[in-house]
């Protein structure tokens, strides 16, 4: 028995020799077959993205929006009666859900989806849970500390990923606000999305993860033929004023409020350098 | 020649054992939490207060103070603790020989002496002191909620202040006996925040209703002024000044010491492959801690998508509480 045990002993120190201590060696390395063999194709279909939107009322998030490739909004909210767009109305959660539903059955040619405004549609989602378990508020009775936040935004999550795993680009839009920040770096003013963003079970930190572009629209002076004008702007990257955000860090830190001049820009960067997308990612 | 070490502290390595991808987030790609923390800010306040008393034996802490910008009860607990402290401790009986030292010392393959060409240890002690026999002893000033049987015991596993001991010994070439941690009570009180009109009147209602009489004699609560929450924690550290200051000298363990270069040295391996294969891999486990969620727990979930770090966290260089390269320079 002692013999026997001893020449285990032996045995597992002479694996552990022979296997480097469980650190990979050179050989390794050579002979990984999961390493890749060719760099990965350039996304150049900006139909393949999850982008939020945000910027003031009447900026022109959803004329922008318009532009893109046989879009289809959902709309929570009024706000497109200028606008000769593909539209579903939907009231509540269920209505999203039902529209969600006739997406996925993939009997059209739409290719991206707009959620207009997704603030709206997080307010839905947060009053069809409120209603299913008979409370007023998300954080009342049966849903106290905390649970129905978390419950509400895992109904979010699930539709949402559910909607950015189909072969559709998807593009959320929502209002924009200046919140007062006091941090370790003192206090200012940024102006971000007005996407709920409580410490816990954020649906606007939920969304940020999500999409590959964060695109702030805002308006600024700036001299156009000599002349200065306020011109209407896509912020793409993150500053202490707003919040901003592109995956790929190709884009350049601001273009024109034109879905044609920001495709033009954006198929320029996809052509030189590779981005790889969320679904791609998935 | 320029030393091309990759500066690392005792924080880094705990870090790295419980989480190799938090230790990536905060020391390699340096993002850090925007958030104040009132806690860390008002032990910090009375380090600096107890840095300036053994550096200058003057008793004003007014520029610590300032530079605090704590919440006016806060300010008036630390100035009522720091009251109390100098007149439990109005003189020592060991001499003070550095204050706040930062030193930076090799980690050293304890098996063949060898230095590492990797990384480099830095940290940072309280305070070296001589007692009168002449030995020398690191102070450790710790602020706590309570000082029970547990938290003592605990001290004994502070591995940090170990490693860092041995350190002091290397970079100034002096024996170190032991740790005199010198830890100071924190005030639970808060400051009475009185009743608007209305809940006087309810409050009014129930008592009059209970009394046999009809009638009480209840006055409406006002608010604390910061005199009476001062003369409030005043007199609550001077009641229980045998129990909120405590000093406990505990002897240095070159068993523990030989013990922790070990592992230290094993850190470095792993943290190297890590580096190499670029996998910090997460662990789970510490994903809740304290029943809180970790601080980048919506980074990681969201599949390291890079806008979460850069829009919701600020970039903090490592270590930020020893001496950068550049204040060197200057």
């Amino acid at each position: 028995m002692g013999e026997h045990s001893n020449y285990l002993i032996e045995e597992y120190y002479n694996n552990l020799l022979d296997d480097n201590y469980g650190y990979p060696t050179e050989e390794d390395y050579e002979g990984d077959k999961m390493l890749p063999t060719k760099k990965s194709e350039i996304i150049t279909d900006f139909s393949q993205y999850s982008i939020l939107m945000y910027g003031i009322a009447k900026i022109g998030k959803s004329t922008f929006c318009s532009n893109a490739e046989k879009a289809l909004f959902i709309a929570t909210e009024q706000g497109l009666n200028t606008l000769s767009v593909y539209k579903i109305d939907t009231l509540n959660w269920q209505e999203f859900l039902d529209a969600c539903a006739l997406i996925a059955e993939g009997k059209h040619d739409y290719k991206t989806i707009i959620i207009d405004t997704v603030d709206n549609l997080y307010t839905f989602c947060e009053e069809y849970i409120c209603k299913k378990y008979g409370v007023d508020a998300p954080n009342d009775g049966v849903l106290s500390f905390g649970k129905g936040s978390a419950l509400i935004l895992n109904e979010f999550r699930r539709v949402l990923n559910k909607l950015a795993s189909m072969p559709y680009g998807l593009i959320m839009t929502s209002h924009a606000y200046d919140k007062d920040v006091d941090d370790r770096t003192g206090k200012y003013t940024k102006t971000v999305p007005t996407i709920p963003d409580a410490k816990k079970s954020s649906p606007y930190r939920f969304i940020t993860g999500f999409v590959d572009m964060i695109l702030f629209c805002s308006q600024e002076k700036a001299k156009v033929d000599g002349e200065l004008k306020t011109v209407r702007v896509i912020n793409t990257k993150p500053s202490m004023s707003f919040d901003a955000g592109d995956r790929s860090g190709k884009l350049p830190a601001k273009l024109p409020l034109d879905f044609n001049k920001f495709i033009a820009y954006f198929n320029t960067a996809t052509k030189t350098n590779t981005i790889t997308t969320k679904k791609e990612v998935k | 020649m320029t030393d091309t070490r990759m500066k690392t502290t005792y924080s880094l390595w705990a870090l790295f054992k419980n989480c190799r991808k938090k230790c990536e987030i905060r020391y390699l790609l340096e993002y850090v939490s925007p958030d104040k923390n009132d806690n860390f800010t008002y032990g910090t306040l009375i380090h600096n207060c107890l840095e300036h008393w053994y550096k200058t034996d003057e008793r004003n802490f007014d520029a610590e103070l300032t530079e605090a910008e704590l919440k006016i009860d806060q300010e008036i607990k630390s100035i009522a603790m720091m009251d109390e402290y100098l007149n439990v401790y109005p003189t020592e009986d060991f001499k003070v020989i550095e204050v706040e030292y930062e030193f930076e010392d090799d980690i050293i393959n304890p098996e063949t002496g060898h230095k590492s060409r990797s990384f480099k240890l830095g940290g940072k002690v309280d305070g070296i002191v001589q007692k009168p026999d002449g030995t020398y002893w690191i102070l450790e000033h710790k602020t706590a909620s309570t000082i029970d049987a547990g938290y003592i015991s605990k001290l004994w596993t502070d591995f940090q202040i170990l490693l860092y001991a041995y350190s002091v010994e290397r970079t100034l070439d002096i024996k170190i006996e032991g740790i005199i941690y010198n830890i100071l009570g924190k005030c639970g009180l808060k400051m009475g925040k009185g009743e608007s009109e209305a809940e006087y009147q309810t409050r009014y209602d129930v008592l009059v209703a209970k009394s046999k009489s009809g009638k009480s004699s209840a006055k409406r609560k006002m608010s604390e002024t910061e005199d009476m929450f001062f003369d409030r924690c005043t007199e609550w550290y001077q009641d229980k000044s045998n129990q909120v200051f405590h000093r406990e000298e505990i002897l240095l363990d070159r068993n523990r010491i030989k013990e922790l270069q070990i592992e230290l040295w094993d850190l470095t391996k792993s943290f190297l492959e890590a580096q190499k294969r670029g996998v910090f891999y997460k662990n789970n486990t510490f994903c809740t801690q304290f029943n809180s969620l970790c601080e980048y727990y919506q980074y990681c979930s969201s599949g390291e998508n890079p806008m979460i770090l850069e829009n919701f966290f600020i970039k903090k260089e490592a270590h930020e509480e020893l001496t950068t390269e550049k204040e060197k320079v200057f």
